[in-house]
C-alpha cells in the first residue's frame, strides 16, 4: 500500500522531535560572543557580526571570527594586550570585571594554562 | 487504521528515547568570578554540581580574606605590618607560608615571597616607575627568605624587620588544590580555572582525559594540548603582565637576585602534577633558573613541565 500523505507527516513529525531533543547534545560551533560586565550581560552574538561596544571605559571590538579589547583606560592594558577572545580563553579585564568570552565548540580544548 | 495506530507508536518511542537520552546526562553546573586578582571559571559534573559550585565560591572568599596582601586585616596584612612582631596565623596562611618557605629552600631562592619589597618598588609593574639601581640596592637586604621564622607549635611567623611578603605566585595554586578537594568530597568532575591556572578534576565522559591547551608566549594560538585525568597544570610566562619602556619589556616575574625581571631566555614554563601549590611554585623558579638550570631541577625533584624559551623551543621535562 502507498503511504499516505498524513502518515509521511507524523514519520517527519517523529524523526523531527527526535532531532530537537537531541540538541543539549550536539555541540555547537563556538561562534557566540558573550561581554559581561560586573556580572551583567552586556552582549552576546555572533563573532561574525561586525559591532563596536563601549563598556565602562573599554572598547571592545567583534567581527569577522575576532573578538578582542580594542582599548582600556584601566591601569595596566593587559587586557588589550591578550588579543583575540578564544573558546577556553576569555579576555579579561580585571579592575573592569570586564569578560569577553568565546563559546566554546567540540573542538576546543577543555581549558587553557596560561 | 493499524499502519497509522504503529506510526503513532513508534513517534512516541522516538520522542522517549531522545527525551531519556537527554535526562542521562549528568547535572552540570558553572560559575565565574573574581577572586585574588584574577578570572575564576568553575565547570562541574556529577550530582550536586550546583552545590559545589556554591561551596566553591564560598571556600575562595575565605581563602581571599587570609592570603591576600591587599585586604585589611588579613594574616598576610597583619604579617607585613607587624615590623617583625611574631603574628599567629590560620591555618590556611600557615601552610602556605610554610610550603613557600620550603620551595625557596629547594629552589636556592630563585623562588621567594620576600620579593614582594622589590615589587613594591616596580609599583606592582604598572609602568609608572623604573625603580633605580640606588632603590634596588636598598631594599635588596629585604629579600631574603631565610629571614622569615615559623613556629609550628604555636602556628605562629615573623617577618625579618621591614619585610614583606606576597603569595602572589603561590596562592592560585593552594587554592586550586583547595577546590579540587571540593570537587572529590562532592564526588564531581570538572574544570577549575583560577586566571588560567588549570586543575583537571578527574576525567572527562567516557573516561576520556581532559584537554587542556598550553598558550603561545608568543601569539594567539596554543603550543601544546595536554591530556590529563586528575591533574594540574599551572603556568608562569612573561606575556600576560608587562610593560614596555623605550622598547625594553619589564614583566612582572622578579629575579630575586637582581631584583629585576628576570632575563632567563625563557617565555614560559608550565609545570604538571597533583599538587598544585607546588606546580605554581616551580614554575616561577623555573623561570627565573633559565632554561639549563630548570631541566636540571626538574629532573632532580621529578617534576614534569614544559618549558618554552625565547625563540620558540620547547624542551619536556619528564613529560
Amino acid at each position: 500500500m502507498k503511504p499516505k500523505a498524513l502518515d509521511m507527516v507524523i514519520a517527519a513529525a517523529a524523526a523531527l522531535l527526535s532531532l530537537l531533543c537531541l540538541i543539549p547534545l550536539v555541540g555547537r560551533q563556538g561562534d557566540t560572543v558573550s561581554v559581561i560586565c560586573d556580572g551583567e550581560l552586556i552582549y552576546s552574538g555572533s563573532i561574525y557580526e561586525d559591532i563596536t561596544l563601549e563598556v565602562n571605559g573599554a572598547t571592545v571590538e567583534i567581527g569577522g571570527g575576532h573578538a578582542y579589547v580594542a582599548y582600556s583606560d584601566c591601569a595596566d592594558g593587559i587586557c588589550v594586550d591578550m588579543g583575540d577572545a578564544r573558546p577556553g580563553r576569555p579576555v579579561i579585564c580585571v579592575p573592569k570585571r570586564l569578560v569577553v568570552s568565546v563559546e566554546a565548540g567540540d573542538d576546543a580544548p577543555d581549558g587553557v594554562t596560561r | 487504521m493499524m499502519k497509522r495506530q504503529i506510526a503513532f507508536f513508534l513517534l512516541a518511542c522516538s520522542f522517549a528515547a531522545a527525551f531519556l537520552t537527554g535526562c542521562a546526562e549528568k547535572e552540570q553546573a558553572s560559575g565565574t568570578s573574581f577572586h585574588m586578582d584574577t578570572f575564576v571559571s568553575l565547570r562541574a559534573y556529577g550530582d550536586g554540581a550546583r552545590a559545589l559550585i556554591d561551596a566553591c565560591e564560598k571556600r575562595l572568599t575565605e581563602l581571599e580574606k587570609c592570603l591576600s596582601a591587599t585586604i585589611e586585616g588579613s594574616d598576610v596584612s597583619r604579617l607585613n605590618s607587624a615590623n617583625g612582631e611574631w603574628i599567629s596565623l590560620g591555618d590556611d596562611a600557615f601552610c602556605v607560608l610554610k610550603a613557600s618557605l620550603e620551595a625557596a629552600e629547594l629552589t636556592d631562592g630563585a623562588f621567594d615571597l620576600t620579593v614582594a619589597a622589590a615589587m613594591k618598588a616596580w609599583d606592582g609593574m604598572s609602568g609608572e616607575t623604573l625603580p633605580s639601581e640606588y632603590e634596588l640596592e636598598k631594599i635588596r637586604p629585604l629579600v631574603d627568605f631565610r629571614e622569615v621564622e615559623l613556629d609550628e607549635e604555636r602556628k605562629m611567623a615573623r617577618l625579618g624587620a621591614g619585610q614583606s611578603i606576597d603569595f602572589g605566585a603561590i596562592a592560585k595554586g593552594y587554592a586550586a588544590d583547595e577546590l579540587n578537594a571540593l570537587y572529590n568530597e562532592y564526588g564531581c568532575t570538572g574544570i577549575i580555572d583560577l586566571g588560567g591556572s588549570i586543575y583537571a578534576v578527574g576525567a572527562r565522559e567516557g573516561s576520556e582525559p581532559w584537554r587542556i591547551a598550553v598558550q603561545d608566549p608568543r601569539g594567539d594560538g596554543y603550543k601544546e594540548t595536554l591530556e590529563l585525568v586528575s591533574c594540574a597544570a599551572v603556568t608562569s610566562g612573561d606575556y600576560q603582565r608587562f610593560f614596555e619602556r623605550d622598547g625594553v619589556r619589564y614583566h612582572h616575574i622578579i629575579d630575586p637576585k637582581t631584583l629585576c625581571p628576570a632575563r632567563s631566555g625563557i617565555a614560559s614554563v608550565t609545570v604538571i602534577g597533583k599538587n598544585s601549590m607546588l606546580a605554581d611554585a616551580y614554575a616561577t623558579a623555573m623561570f627565573v633558573m633559565g632554561a639549563e638550570k630548570a631541566v636540571e631541577f626538574a629532573e632532580k625533584n621529578a617534576v614534569c613541565a614544559l618549558i618554552i624559551e625565547d625563540d620558540g623551543t620547547e624542551i619536556w621535562v619528564n613529560g
